[in-house]
């Protein structure tokens, strides 16, 4: 039996990462442009509403795949960026590559039946 | 910030019960996301009623999202008071109060000896006395605001005060003492002019310990106070910003 890189309980949580993670890659952006970064790429198939967000960014945040900064923008708007930490691209392979495995097996299983 | 959001940054205010400066740094966050879409909406012809609805509709954050936010951000103390109830956390507090007070009287009973203590006016006694209710108002402080974190506008301010009163009441009681010990001491010169020497000796002896004991209280009292002060403020301060978005 191959080694899981990831818990099938914790799909949910392992997709919302690895959307959050690969949004991330190239740049560094706020929880709304996020989200809407998400919804555009994935043509709204995926879409956080509700402030679903903000607890899993900020629990990503809490475990070193994401840095959070605040910057200046205009004159009196502050605003939280978030970037992808070197933990979080590591984290980001290991997660893709057991979606790829998980993905794999779901496919070969419904062949079969 | 957009006048038009102020209901909901006020509800998200109120929602999140969290510390200072964590709950600030939230509703900034989300605030900030809030008036992005709010900005997109208006700009793509929706009316500002309707951005507002929409916004909540579909951007204000949930109930079980917010507690998920706020569970993450609780302290350890918070969070393990959370298993308690409030009947149980109440003796829980109450519990580490009287061990620190246990802990304090024996260190200070250790420290002072006992036969200095009984040759210095009976004032000290009062003294010491006044002290219980100065270390229960500063461990109290101390433990809202430091430990257990309720930052609440309407509970910050209260028992600081009395932090002050107490370290004046304890310094003044000690200056009463040693005016009326100088009184006495000067009747009993009056009445055995040749012992005025022994008599003076007696007089410093009892009443060195209790200037210096109440100067120490109010060193200790007037620098706790200030700190504790100085931490409401910062807090109010923190609340002014969330609040009026400066």
């Amino acid at each position: 039996m191959p080694d899981k890189i990831f818990e099938i309980q914790n799909l949910t949580k392992s997709c919302n990462e690895l959307l959050l993670l690969q949004t991330l890659l190239n740049e560094k952006m706020h929880g709304y442009q996020l989200a809407l970064e998400i919804e555009e790429k994935s043509k709204a198939y995926f879409h956080f509403n509700h402030g679903t967000l903000y607890p899993i960014l900020h629990k990503m945040e809490k475990e070193g795949l994401i840095k959070g900064t605040w910057q200046q923008e205009g004159p009196k708007r502050k605003r939280k960026y978030y970037a992808i930490t070197t933990k979080g691209k590591i984290h980001f392979e290991t997660q893709l590559k057991g979606w790829k495995e998980f993905i794999n097996s779901f496919q070969s299983f419904f062949k079969e039946v | 910030m957009i006048k038009a959001l102020s209901p909901l940054y006020l509800e998200l205010n109120d929602k999140i019960k969290l510390p200072q400066p964590e709950k600030f740094r939230i509703i900034l966050e989300i605030a900030s996301d809030m008036e992005a879409y709010y900005d997109q909406l208006i700009s793509s012809g929706v009316a500002q009623e309707n951005a507002i609805t929409t916004i909540r509709d579909e951007w204000f954050p949930s109930d079980q999202a917010l507690q998920e936010l706020i569970s993450l951000h609780q302290g350890f103390y918070s969070r393990l008071a959370q298993r308690f109830s409030k009947y149980k956390l109440s003796i829980f507090e109450k519990s580490i109060i009287s061990f620190l007070l246990c802990f304090i009287c024996f260190t200070v009973y250790k420290l002072f000896n006992m036969s200095t203590l009984f040759s210095t006016s009976p004032a000290i006694w009062l003294q010491f006395t006044l002290t219980i209710p100065l270390i229960v108002f500063i461990l109290f402080k101390g433990f809202q605001l430091y430990l257990k974190r309720d930052h609440q506008l309407k509970n910050l301010s209260q028992g600081l005060v009395s932090i002050l009163f107490f370290s004046i009441l304890i310094f003044l009681t000690g200056l009463s003492a040693y005016y009326l010990e100088w009184q006495y001491t000067l009747f009993k010169i009056a009445e055995h002019p040749n012992l005025w020497f022994e008599n003076l000796i007696l007089l410093f002896k009892k009443t060195t310990p209790l200037m210096i004991y109440g100067i120490t209280c109010i060193l200790i009292g007037g620098t706790a106070w200030f700190s504790l002060l100085q931490k409401t403020n910062k807090i109010r301060q923190y609340e002014f910003d969330v609040l009026f978005f400066q």
